[in-house]
């Protein structure tokens, strides 16, 4: 391959992922990230005095073996820790937990649903079933469009995938991958409780209820990284997300990228419709062959040069604000709340724990967050993160942190500090339902806006193609999307990335990406 | 009309002796489409309709002592072009008091007219929003170059999964074909659309809310569904694939209502021998093994046959009407639990005089299909109430006043205004007080774009989801019998194991809009089955 140059604009997962494939493929790569450290949304932020929070949450929905030796981690750098159990607690105050064991779990679903407990190994072998046809159409890695001509012309593989099915289980599969959440759970389940508690963990990131159509594949997305991660319970990733990220940027490094923090992009230079390299906040400006923003589709088009170019992209490319986010909050605790509300076994529990609404609270809280309100009562997933990673608060003392979603994105752009305390009271008041003393113990407390969720349901051809040039508008040529937030909600994380650095070096040799 | 002949003699000279007719159980435009097909093959043909008239959904119905007026559905969208020629239904009278009524977006202080004319429907909105003129006309190539790629697959029978290799092949090349013609940038657009909510299509290509509400609304007419939901684009497409005028996205009214349409239909079916009976209700289909052979009426009677169509819902059919222990335990669960959540109310008004548009106070309403969606915010916040049982205070509207062109719907000195509001819920029972609030909520939305309208009401009758189900039969009051969603189309309509028209029961075949390609009138279900039943046998 002649020598070619690549610049990848922030070093978050995706693109520390696509900056250490390219650069394991001989591309010369430099990483320039705005802020003064890596990490991006896996950064975590002191807090407290002595405590520090982890920005994305360390409970590992899915990540896929694939990424990890594709961008050259070492296996050794990650520890992963499946979770034994994972509790749901209703509206109503039952609680369910969930085991790793098989039979510990059967017993658990008995004692509360003796009819759904006789479901439940179907239902998990269906979405077992579901995820490998998902892993073998490819979805794990979202089809790009680009792919998807060469996708249908291979049809004998999906004919052939198909066929194999039979008509029962192919229209099982359909129903996964394209049907609603609820009516799925419906049609297995009875009781809201065990409804409740594999609807949260689906719907997370997607800001839809669950009768939104696309909003059933949520749950394959715990299946194309089951490797890795028990589906039943997740695993925790020790160090966090930071762990991880940590882990890419060595490999990065010694692939031969360049990473450079405080180095902010400040525009993308054009050249007869290809972009010619990249200018720094400091003026620097950098040559470069081809550029992977991982910043949304319309913050990247904000980049380029002013034009008739960046007007005619920005008339087609929605607004950017996002119409829900993903919140996290974090309670700094004089010691480790005892959850009073669960059997004595789990009183020490150190998480997931959800509060979970049921489906109608649900989609209540989705159609409030969309319509700009804070819902009453949003899906909310506790940790109690130190336990598991030492670091995070003072010796003796412990961090808990807590998922909320959906949130309605208008917050993003700032929001007054009676509303933050009023959802953090509200909040702080329905653990301390849970863990009788908990508000006691509270030391402080904070609340984070991630960014916009990649809110929207899976879809087999879905957003994030990767390009810019998708769905009829023409862009640059040379730049490549692979930031998480235009990417398709069914992909794990640091797919986009991936997929990003697999169509550049596609398009570098000519060859079609598989 | 001919109720019933006592002359049992083929018809057409075309069977063998003694021919058992197909019954045809429902006289909606589906079952009359299928009977038409069929008779026209020259095959012995008998509906049955457990209703006193034809139609069922596109019927025509007397006011008290006042016109006729449509039933049900009110305006015709999308009449397949191969179904209108191959019938001739123009032949067997159809006729339309208006071909190209264009679809006027209406909100306070703002009217958009979109003519079915590209240049004139680009002028008009390049009044209110300069950039999005250029890119309706981008959108209207994008739509119809989707609806010749599509088209095939729309009017062809979906391949059968499970199996039946032959089909799947013959259906994977004919897609081949097509796809072989799409070019590279096309296909990816398609491919990113066909399940995409209507609303990021609408969002990629215009600035104007009020544009995009307007067009978003056919995204979400019929559907339980909110304009962010995927599967919304392929619920437009179907809205604007095929027009009576031969362009791109505008209405038909037939004169005397959509039951002129039904009675069109009819005729050409009757013209090839077919026969129909009314206030003729089916309550079982008689099984032999796993074959059908016959149907039991409400009445006691029996009437033997080799094969039955069916045009209602496939809970009705198989668990009502066949039984369950008829079928595979898998299969009757699914269609247990297959939901159909009715969300369109249609309303009737009768007006003194005609009413004036906001923006137009010196003219009186021009002929149109008005439709209210000021915004794609509008429509999801329609939706929301709708999902617990209540109504929106701001319900989505989509109306027409038939009598402006069409002169039988006049009646001294007053009006006719049809309407269809979006989202109504689908409740255990409606009492006269939760119609009136609804009629109410649709009053004051028309009002708020006609100032007058409220004050012109003499009449207005209401017909909620659930009055539909229990006038028409169709489970929950559903436009399309069930959901049009990715999962619920092509070869998994209605069912995996009843696509293509065919059940798990040898010669019992579905033609009603649960079977491909979907509902509304285009009397594409109906054909599928009549081809579908002439291949099996070897009539064609
Ligand atoms: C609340 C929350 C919960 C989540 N939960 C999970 C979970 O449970 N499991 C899971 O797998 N994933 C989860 N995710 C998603 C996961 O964290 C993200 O998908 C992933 O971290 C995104 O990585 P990225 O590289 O695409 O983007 P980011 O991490 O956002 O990286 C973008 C980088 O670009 C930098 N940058 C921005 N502008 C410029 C500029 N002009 N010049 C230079 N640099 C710039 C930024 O500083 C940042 O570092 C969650 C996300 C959030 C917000
Ligand atoms: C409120 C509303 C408005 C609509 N507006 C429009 C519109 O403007 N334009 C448009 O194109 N489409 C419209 N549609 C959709 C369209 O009306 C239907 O999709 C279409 O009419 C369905 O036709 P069909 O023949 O498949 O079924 P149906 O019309 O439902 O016909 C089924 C027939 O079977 C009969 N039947 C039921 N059970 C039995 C039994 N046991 N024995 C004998 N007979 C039985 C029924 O009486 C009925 O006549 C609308 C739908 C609704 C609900």
């Amino acid at each position: 391959m002649p020598e070619v140059s690549a610049v990848v604009i922030g070093a978050g997962v995706d693109g520390l992922v696509a900056a250490s494939m390219l650069a394991r493929r001989g591309v010369t790569v430099s990483v320039l990230e705005a802020a003064e450290e890596i990490g991006g949304a896996a950064r975590t932020l002191a807090f407290h005095p002595g405590f520090r929070i982890p920005l994305a949450p360390e409970r590992l929905l899915a990540l896929r073996p694939g990424l990890v030796w594709e961008s050259g981690i070492d296996l050794h750098d990650l520890t992963i820790v499946p979770h034994g159990t994972s509790v749901a607690i209703g509206e109503d105050g039952r609680s369910l937990a969930r085991h790793l064991d098989d039979e510990a779990d059967l017993r658990a679903l008995a004692a509360l649903a003796p009819g759904d407990a006789l479901r439940m190994p179907l239902f998990e072998t269906m979405l077992a079933r579901g995820g490998a046809l998902a892993d073998r159409l490819g979805l794990g890695e979202p089809l790009g469009v680009e792919t998807a001509r060469a996708f249908l012309k291979r049809s004998r593989r999906v004919d052939a995938a198909l066929l194999a099915l039979g008509a029962d289980e192919a229209h099982e599969c359909a129903r996964l991958l394209s049907g609603a959440l609820g009516a799925l759970l419906d049609r297995h389940f009875a009781d809201p409780l065990v409804k409740a508690g594999l609807a949260g963990p689906a719907l997370l990131g997607s800001g839809l209820g669950p009768m939104a159509p696309g909003t059933a594949a949520g749950l394959l997305l715990a299946q194309v990284g089951a490797q890795l991660a028990p589906p039943r319970t997740g695993a925790h990733l020790m160090g966090g997300l930071k762990g991880f990220v940590e882990a890419l940027g060595r490999a990065a490094a010694a692939a031969g990228a360049s990473l450079r923090v405080n180095a902010t992009v400040r525009e993308l230079t054009l050249k007869h419709d290809r972009v010619a390299g990249v200018v720094l906040e400091s003026g620097e400006a950098l040559p470069a062959d081809l550029v992977l923003s991982t910043l949304p589709a319309r913050a990247s088009v904000e980049l380029l040069e002013a034009g008739p170019l960046r007007e005619a992209l920005l008339g087609q490319l929605p607004a950017a604000e996002p119409s829900v986010v993903t919140a996290r909050a974090a309670f700094a605790l004089e010691r480790a709340p005892r959850w009073t509300a669960l059997p004595p076994a789990l009183h020490r529990h150190i998480g997931p724990i959800q509060l979970a609404p049921d489906l109608g609270g649900l989609e209540r809280a989705s159609d409030a967050a969309r319509a700009g309100a804070v819902p009453d009562a949003p899906w909310a997933e506790l940790h109690l993160a130190s336990a598991l990673d030492a670091g995070l608060a003072p010796p003796g003392k412990a961090l808990l942190t807590v998922t909320l979603s959906p949130l309605p994105g208008a917050l993003s752009e700032g929001w007054s500090a009676e509303a933050e305390a009023g959802l953090l009271d509200h909040l702080q008041a329905r653990i301390g339902a849970v863990a009788r003393g908990f508000e006691a113990t509270i030391e402080g407390r904070t609340l984070a806006l991630g960014a916009g969720a990649g809110a929207g349901s899976f879809r087999l051809f879905g957003r994030g193609a990767g390009r810019l040039d998708a769905g009829g508008r023409a862009g640059p040529k040379n730049l490549y999307l692979c930031g998480a937030a235009d990417h398709a909600p069914l992909a794990p994380l640091g797919t986009a990335g991936l997929k990003a650095a697999k169509l550049c070096l596609a398009d570098l040799s000519g060859l079609k990406v598989a | 009309m001919a109720l019933e002949r006592s002359d049992l003699t083929p018809p057409g000279g075309g069977g063998e002796p003694a021919e058992r007719p197909v019954l045809v159980i429902g006289a909606g435009i589906n079952g009359l489409a299928s009977a038409a097909y069929l008779a026209r093959a020259g095959r012995r043909v008998l509906v049955l309709e457990g209703r006193n008239r034809l139609g069922g959904m596109a019927a025509s119905v007397r006011l008290d002592d006042g016109p006729v007026v449509s039933e049900c559905a009110h305006l015709v969208t999308a009449l397949h072009p191969d179904v209108m020629s191959e019938l001739g239904l123009y032949r067997h009278g159809l006729r339309f008091s208006h071909r190209r009524l264009p679809t006027m977006l209406l909100k306070p202080g703002t009217t958009l007219a979109l003519s079915e004319d590209p240049w004139e429907a680009e002028a008009a909105i390049a009044e209110i929003a300069p950039g999005d003129a250029r890119a309706y006309r981008r959108f209207l190539e994008l739509v119809r170059r989707f609806h010749e790629a599509l088209d095939p697959l729309i009017a062809n029978p979906p391949a059968r999964l499970g199996g039946d290799e032959a089909a799947l092949n013959e259906a994977a090349h004919l897609l081949g074909a097509r796809i072989g013609r799409v070019s590279e940038r096309d296909f990816a657009a398609l491919a990113t659309m066909l399940a995409a909510p209507v609303a990021e299509v609408l969002d990629g290509y215009f600035a104007s809310p009020f544009l995009k509400g307007g067009l978003a609304f056919d995204g979400v007419i019929g559907a339980f569904a909110a304009p962010s939901w995927n599967g919304t684009f392929l619920s437009f497409l179907q809205r604007r694939f095929a027009s009576v005028s031969g362009r791109w996205g505008a209405c038909g009214h037939p004169a005397g209502g959509l039951g002129a349409l039904a009675d069109a239909f009819w005729n050409a079916a009757r013209a090839n021998g077919a026969e129909l009976r009314l206030n003729a209700r089916v309550s079982r289909i008689a099984v032999d093994g796993d074959r059908v052979a016959g149907v039991v009426l409400t009445t006691g009677e029996e009437i033997a046959a080799d094969i039955v169509v069916s045009t209602l819902h496939p809970h009705a059919t198989f668990l009502e009407l066949v039984g369950a222990r008829h079928v595979d335990v898998g299969f009757a669960e699914d269609l247990a639990h297959l939901e159909s959540r009715g969300s369109v109310a249609r309303l009737t008004f009768v007006i003194e005089g005609l009413p004036r548009l906001g923006t137009h106070q010196d003219e009186p309403a021009p002929a149109g299909r008005f439709v209210i969606a000021p915004d794609l915010g509008y429509l999801e916040r329609a939706l929301t109430p709708a999902k617990f049982g209540a109504t929106p205070a701001e319900p989505a509207v989509e109306f027409a006043i038939p009598s402006v062109h069409d002169a039988s719907m006049q009646h001294e000195g007053r009006h006719i205004v049809t309407a269809l509001a979006l989202h109504a819920p689908l409740r255990a029972a409606e009492t006269d007080e939760t119609r009136a609030a609804f009629a109410d909520a649709v009053t004051q939305t028309i009002t708020r774009v006609m100032p007058d309208f409220r004050r012109r009401v003499r009449r207005a009758e209401v017909l909620m989801p659930r009055d539909i189900e229990e006038r028409f039969g169709a489970r929950g009051g559903h436009w399309h019998h069930i959901d049009l969603v990715p999962d619920q189309a092509w070869c998994l309509r209605p069912h995996a194991r009843a696509a293509a028209y065919r059940g798990p029961l040898d010669g019992l075949y579905l033609a009603g809009a649960s079977s491909h390609p979907w509902g509304g009138v285009s009397g594409l279900p109906g054909r599928g089955a009549a081809f579908a039943i002439l291949k099996d046998r070897g009539w064609g």
